[in-house]
């Protein structure tokens, strides 16, 4: 019986040992050298002094080291941080102090940013007090808390105290470390978006991380003869189907690179070419293909299942795709990170005749070993048909926020159920039941946003413009941008005391100011200077006046 | 002023405001540089800038990973 997520690579080693486990960019691995890859960091990271529930740092590109990193990191008994590449180094510097990540796995490419980042950790850069400052986290700890980075070459220079090594020096071996871990343990922690401005660490453990990956492959029926793409970085947890999932089956996973995200023409080339048979991402990406992926030209009959999640897939695009994707299976996945995954609905394909539903797919109904409630403000569970908060009680559930017990007791709900205490997550998404059962997601409770998947809290955003110093009040609003994608947009209004030569600060001054501290994504695509803001009866921000605005000038210059 | 020299000002100036002065053999479709927003911007760029049409097709990694690699598209095109 397994119970750890290292397990998966233990079986599948076994069971598959001359498959390939991961593809990237034209190099791959096999289950057996992956185990072997995996056991040497392992082991290296055991002889640093990692110990069971540390946690360490991935800063990676998508490469085959993301895999094994992860399972080398499990086989020394930590759990794993994804850190994004791409997010301002004072977003990275906080997320590892306030992890206390003393050991970071990297790539040669990341040297001259892992210097910024460095020097972050201990204060020396812009941005990092306003990440922090309203956390009890020390902000310039007297010393900096990485020790030690694998992943840089023999020469380079470091400083402040931390010493490194390169892949090379990493000897695979047979064996793993001996370690003991449960499955109660740590096995990884995503961050993300807070409202307060402060990005919170989801934690899993190797049972809820278990749980899901089984729950995934049961699901779609995944087996060792599937390939799956990898579109999700790792710090985006879209990721663990295809890190956990499919090597629990033994399937090959090809990571597909930066590059084509950004390049639908070749990033359909790269799913023929490589014979995917599942794709799982946001619905940007599948617009996208739809959009630019000259499938005209392409042959991707070997797709069976098409999954995305992240967000709602306008109707139009869905059908459109699969009108062109006509042998594969399009099945809408949903569950914030907090509990992996808890629902799914499988679209029925349109019967020859049938015109193109207007409405998002659902969300559908909870699978089975899971359950929930619907509930009003006040806590009341509502009348089947109303909309409410979905709450979930599931075994792919998180077990808390990092180091945060306030927002950990705030996100779960405790109730009696069947003679013991249950706890349920609480999503924060409004949804109504429709007459066959399926779930609708109709919106959210808060002011949390998606853009290409990606979460983005509105009052984060403000959070940083108020950073300022000499900004009084900010209002940050979504407004649609390209299909399947929304920006944001804001706008200011400057302290009286600033002097006139301060007036002067521009768009431009606000946008680096922000961009030094929130991820690209969540940066405004545009800030107004203003005098005044619209207000409503009880003198808060007319946030919704502000955003008809701004969607009717956007409406206007489309035209 | 050449093709290279065209689309260097046009990257660093318009795409990225500034913020990065892009080099001929950049990659500029890494985590950093260009988004997927960015990618079709700078295509209506060369389609505009350099009188031509960029066919869906002809969007690809191969011909736009680098300033060069666009600089060798153009020159191929008008062959």
């Amino acid at each position: 019986m397994i119970y750890l997520l290292s397990q998966i690579l233990d079986r599948s080693a076994e069971q598959f040992p001359e498959h390939e486990a991961f593809r990237c960019d034209g190099e791959s691995l096999t289950y057996d050298q992956l185990l072997q890859r995996a056991n040497g960091l392992a082991h290296k990271l055991v002889d640093l002094g990692v110990q069971r529930g540390d946690r360490v740092g991935i800063y990676l590109s998508k490469s085959l080291e993301s895999a094994i990193s992860i399972y080398g990191i499990w086989k020394a008994g930590a759990a794993y941080v994804p850190l994004d590449p791409s997010a301002p180094v004072a977003r990275t510097a906080y997320a590892i102090n306030h992890c206390g990540i003393r050991h970071l796995v990297t790539q040669k490419s990341k040297r001259m940013k892992i210097l910024d980042v460095l020097a972050a950790t201990v204060g020396e850069s812009p941005g990092v007090e306003a990440v922090g400052a309203q956390h009890a986290v020390p902000l310039r700890p007297l010393q900096c808390p990485l020790e030690y980075i694998v992943g840089l070459p023999e020469n380079f220079e470091l400083g402040y105290g931390v010493t490194h090594c390169d892949w090379a020096d990493i000897i695979p071996s047979d064996f793993a470390p001996s370690v003991q871990v449960m499955e109660q343990d740590l096995a990884y922690i995503m961050y993300t978006s807070g409202s307060t401005g402060i990005p919170k660490g989801i934690m899993h453990t190797h049972r809820s991380g278990l749980n899901y990956a089984r729950m995934a492959a049961d699901t779609y029926g995944l087996t060792h003869n599937d390939r799956l793409g990898n579109h999700s970085p790792l710090h985006f947890d879209m990721s663990t189907l295809d890190y956990f999932s499919g090597p629990l089956v033994g399937a090959t996973t090809v990571i597909i690179s930066e590059a084509y995200m950004k390049m639908p023409a070749s990033l359909s080339q790269l799913a023929q070419d490589e014979q995917l048979t599942i794709w799982y991402s946001v619905p940007f990406a599948l617009i996208q293909l739809l959009l630019r992926g000259v499938l005209d030209e392409r042959d991707l009959s070997s797709l069976r299942w098409v999954l995305f999640g992240g967000e709602p897939y306008p109707a139009k695009y869905m059908y459109g795709l699969m009108e062109r994707l006509p042998q594969a299976r399009f099945s809408n996945v949903y569950g914030p990170a907090e509990i992996n995954q808890c629902s799914y609905y499988h679209v029925p394909p349109l019967v020859k005749g049938q015109s193109i539903p207007q409405e998002v797919a659902p969300i559908g109904q909870i699978w089975a070993n899971a359950e929930e409630i619907v509930m009003d403000d006040a806590d009341q569970p509502v009348t089947p048909g109303e909309v409410g908060e979905l709450l979930v009680r599931t075994p792919t559930m998180m077990v808390g926020y990092w180091q945060r017990p306030d927002l950990t007791e705030r996100a779960f709900y405790q109730t009696e159920m069947a003679n013991q205490t249950a706890v349920f997550y609480r999503t924060g998404d409004l949804v109504q039941q429709l007459p066959d059962g399926n779930y609708q997601f109709v919106g959210r409770k808060d002011r949390q946003i998606k853009t290409r998947g990606y979460r983005i809290e509105l009052d984060e955003v403000e959070a940083a413009l108020v950073g300022h110093p000499l900004v009084e009040e900010a209002a940050a609003y979504g407004v649609p941008a390209e299909v399947g994608s929304h920006q944001v947009e804001a706008a200011v209004i400057l302290k009286a005391e600033a002097t006139v030569n301060e007036r002067d600060l521009s768009e431009g001054d606000l946008l680096n100011y922000v961009g030094e501290r929130l991820p690209a994504y969540a940066v405004p695509k545009r800030v107004a200077i203003a005098t005044t803001f619209p207000r409503t009866g009880t003198g808060k921000i007319d946030r919704r006046t502000l955003q008809q605005q701004a969607e009717t000038r956007l409406a206007n210059s489309r035209t | 002023m050449d093709n290279q020299e065209i689309l260097k000002q046009y990257i660093s100036q318009t795409l990225l405001n500034g913020r990065m002065q892009v080099e001929a053999d950049d990659d500029l479709l890494g985590e950093e540089i260009i988004d997927s927003m960015g990618v079709m911007q700078l295509v209506a760029f060369v389609e505009d800038r350099f009188s031509c049409d960029v066919p869906q097709s002809d969007i690809t990694i191969t011909n736009f990973r680098t300033i060069k690699a666009i600089d060798v598209y153009l020159a191929k095109r008008s062959l």
